[in-house]
């Protein structure tokens, strides 16, 4: 019996033990539980508190405030294309006027230039106003101007010029609008040289800056000669572009149009000779951005490679000695078409640092793209004519 | 001397933000070829420049330390864009000349610089005044800098032509680099000279009357003659 009351005892004290060890070992989870759900509360509401919540709000804040102001303002201040051509002819007419939108193929390449519109003007029923985008500008950008194109009884005049935007340029307010009053005076007027204005024009390249160290040279004059170019090349573009639509001229074909890696090349002053499996090409290259046109003589013989490489007109910016000439002449010697390529890109532009290279990424281009016509076209030039 | 005139002082002269602290180099190099464009230049960082400087002294109290300077640059850059805006709507003379500069106005140290160091320290009408006058202070600088390289590299004041002879340099950065070494020269030779010579007056001027206030202390009759001191007789 004792044994018994001691064992109920027992078990009780067990069952105690039990249930006290339940109770101490709930509590603390209890407690934890109890405690724990204050402290997430607290950790929200510190979080809250906290400053790198109060930056996020007050950033936040700052900016939706800012940007409904500028939404606002751009409601109030916006300047609609019509509005900036209306401008633009107020601008070169010097008076209001009435422009009509013609339809046309929106960045329509021409040259050199995008065209990107086209308008008449009611108040003068022979001009064209063409809103065009030169390239060729500095640091690769372009320029946008508008500029009048008179047709009249069949003849073409350039009148005013305005430039409206550009990339890229940043010395585009030394352009000053005095150097755009060159265009309606060069515009037919093939001369070697004048005192007077900024840029040439000539019958194959159209308008272009002239070479510095002449008189109102490039560079030293307006400090934006890649500027100037592309604003030439914007004109270039708008001329042509009415001479092709409105007045159907179609650019003389020459047997070298169908020809390959003709970009960079004067096809209708380029020409070539054939002497059994050798051919002769006095290549004539275009500008290219401060380089003036190359004559290169090239010889290429059955291998398809050169054997002879003279440059017979520098076109460079800043004229080349002729140690550096000799320099580069040399470089082609032996090259083939393959070895060419290697050295410029897509565009055909020279590579810097390549085996052509030698300092001069204009000139070299020229010249590189020179020797890729020939090299390329020595078949067909052997053949007789048409690829 | 009143709070306001020192301020004004200090950002049109003493501390001149192009000529003595060299800040807003870009635009001023950029856009020195010619006077007008300068002008206009000096003009819009002026307007700029103070609402800035109101907006930020406005706030300097909502806005925590950490996140200063970006809300900085957004209250500016909203400044600038604004303005431009404005310019390409109302005045289109004025947003052609400026350019592509207009938009750099964004990162022009002045601005940024005086937020931090002046209007987040001070009250409004302060921050105000002080953007006018650094504003001034800079216009003034950069257009008298316009007008001499204008005037050398094209012959020219305001676009009016007045001489035929023209050094091609002066119209481009590398002559401007010049002009504006030169010109900081001259602005630091005279005022090195005007505040040599304040300084010294001022200091003369404060000798003077410590002096007087030391004999009055000893009690000194400065009109009679000092009597000579009695010859030691070796009394104890």
């Amino acid at each position: 019996m004792a044994e018994k009351d001691r064992k109920d005892e027992l078990e009780e004290s067990g069952k105690a033990e039990t249930t006290q060890d339940v109770i101490l070992s709930s509590a603390p989870e209890s407690a934890a539980e109890t405690s724990s759900a204050p402290a997430a509360e607290q950790a929200k509401k510190s979080f809250v508190h906290t400053t790198a919540f109060k930056c996020i709000v007050v950033l936040l804040i700052i900016v939706i405030v800012c940007g409904v102001f500028l939404t606002i303002c751009n409601a109030l201040f916006y300047v609609s294309d019509q509005e900036r051509t209306d401008r633009a002819a107020k601008k070169i007419y010097g008076e209001e006027v009435t422009t009509v939108t013609e339809e046309v193929n929106k960045d329509l390449d021409v040259g050199n230039a995008t065209i990107n519109l086209v308008y008449t003007i009611e108040e003068y029923p022979d001009d064209y106003l063409i809103n065009v985008t030169g390239k060729g500008g500095y640091s690769g950008g372009t320029v946008t101007c508008y500029v009048v194109i008179t047709v009249t009884d069949g003849e073409i005049s350039v009148g005013n010029i305005s430039v409206s935007e550009n990339t890229s340029q940043s010395l585009i307010s030394n352009v000053k609008s005095g150097y755009l009053e060159g265009f309606s005076e060069l515009y037919g007027n093939e001369v070697d040289e004048t005192d007077e204005y900024y840029m040439l024009w000539s019958e194959t390249d159209g308008f272009y800056v002239k070479k510095p160290g002449s008189v109102n040279g490039a560079h030293l004059t307006t400090g934006a000669t890649y500027t100037m170019q592309a604003i030439c090349n914007a004109v270039n573009g708008a001329v042509s572009y009415v001479e092709q639509e409105y007045l159907n001229i179609e650019k003389e074909a020459t047997q070298y149009d169908d020809y390959l890696y003709i970009d960079y090349i004067n096809t209708s002053k380029t020409k070539h000779s054939v002497d059994g499996s050798t051919v002769t090409f006095t290549v004539v290259t275009s500008g290219y951005i401060n380089a003036s046109p190359f004559t290169v003589e090239i010889v290429v013989d059955e291998s398809e490679t050169i054997v002879s490489f003279t440059i017979l007109d520098d076109g460079s910016s800043q004229a080349m000695s002729e140690g550096d000439k000799a320099a580069m002449e040399t470089k082609y010697i032996g090259l083939t078409l393959d070895g060419v390529l290697e050295c410029v890109t897509s565009e055909g532009v020279l590579i810097k640092n390549s085996t052509l290279y030698t300092g001069a990424t204009e000139s070299g281009t020229l010249v590189a793209n020179a020797a890729l016509f020939a090299l390329a076209n020595y078949e067909t030039a052997l053949g007789g004519g048409q690829s | 001397m009143n709070k306001y005139k020192k301020i004004t002082l200090d950002g049109l002269i003493f501390n001149n933000p192009t000529f003595m602290l060299v800040l807003g180099t870009c635009p001023t190099l950029g856009l020195m070829s010619s006077a007008s464009s300068a002008l206009y230049m000096g003009l819009t960082v002026v307007v700029i420049l103070t609402l800035s400087n109101i907006l930020i002294s406005a706030l300097r109290k909502l806005i925590p330390n950490e996140v200063r300077i970006p809300a900085y640059i957004v209250i500016i850059a909203t400044l600038v864009t604004f303005v431009r805006m404005f310019l390409e709507k109302l005045i289109p003379a004025m947003y052609d000349a400026l350019g592509g500069f207009l938009a750099l106005i964004v990162v022009n140290c002045i601005i940024l610089g005086r937020a931090e160091a002046f209007a987040n320290k001070h009250t409004v009408a302060e921050s105000a005044v002080d953007g006018l006058a650094n504003g001034f202070g800079f216009t003034i600088a950069i257009t008298i800098m316009g007008i001499i390289c204008e005037f050398l590299g094209s012959g020219s004041f305001f676009g009016l032509e007045i001489m035929n002879f023209q050094i091609s340099m002066f119209s481009q950065p590398a002559g401007a680099f010049i002009v504006y070494g030169l010109c900081i020269c001259a602005f630091t030779a005279i005022i090195d000279t005007f505040t040599t010579k304040r300084t010294a007056a001022k200091n003369a001027a404060k000798r003077e009357l410590l002096a007087k206030d030391l004999l009055e202390q000893f009690n000194v009759n400065t009109e009679e003659p000092l009597a000579q001191p009695a010859k030691a007789s070796g009394e104890v």
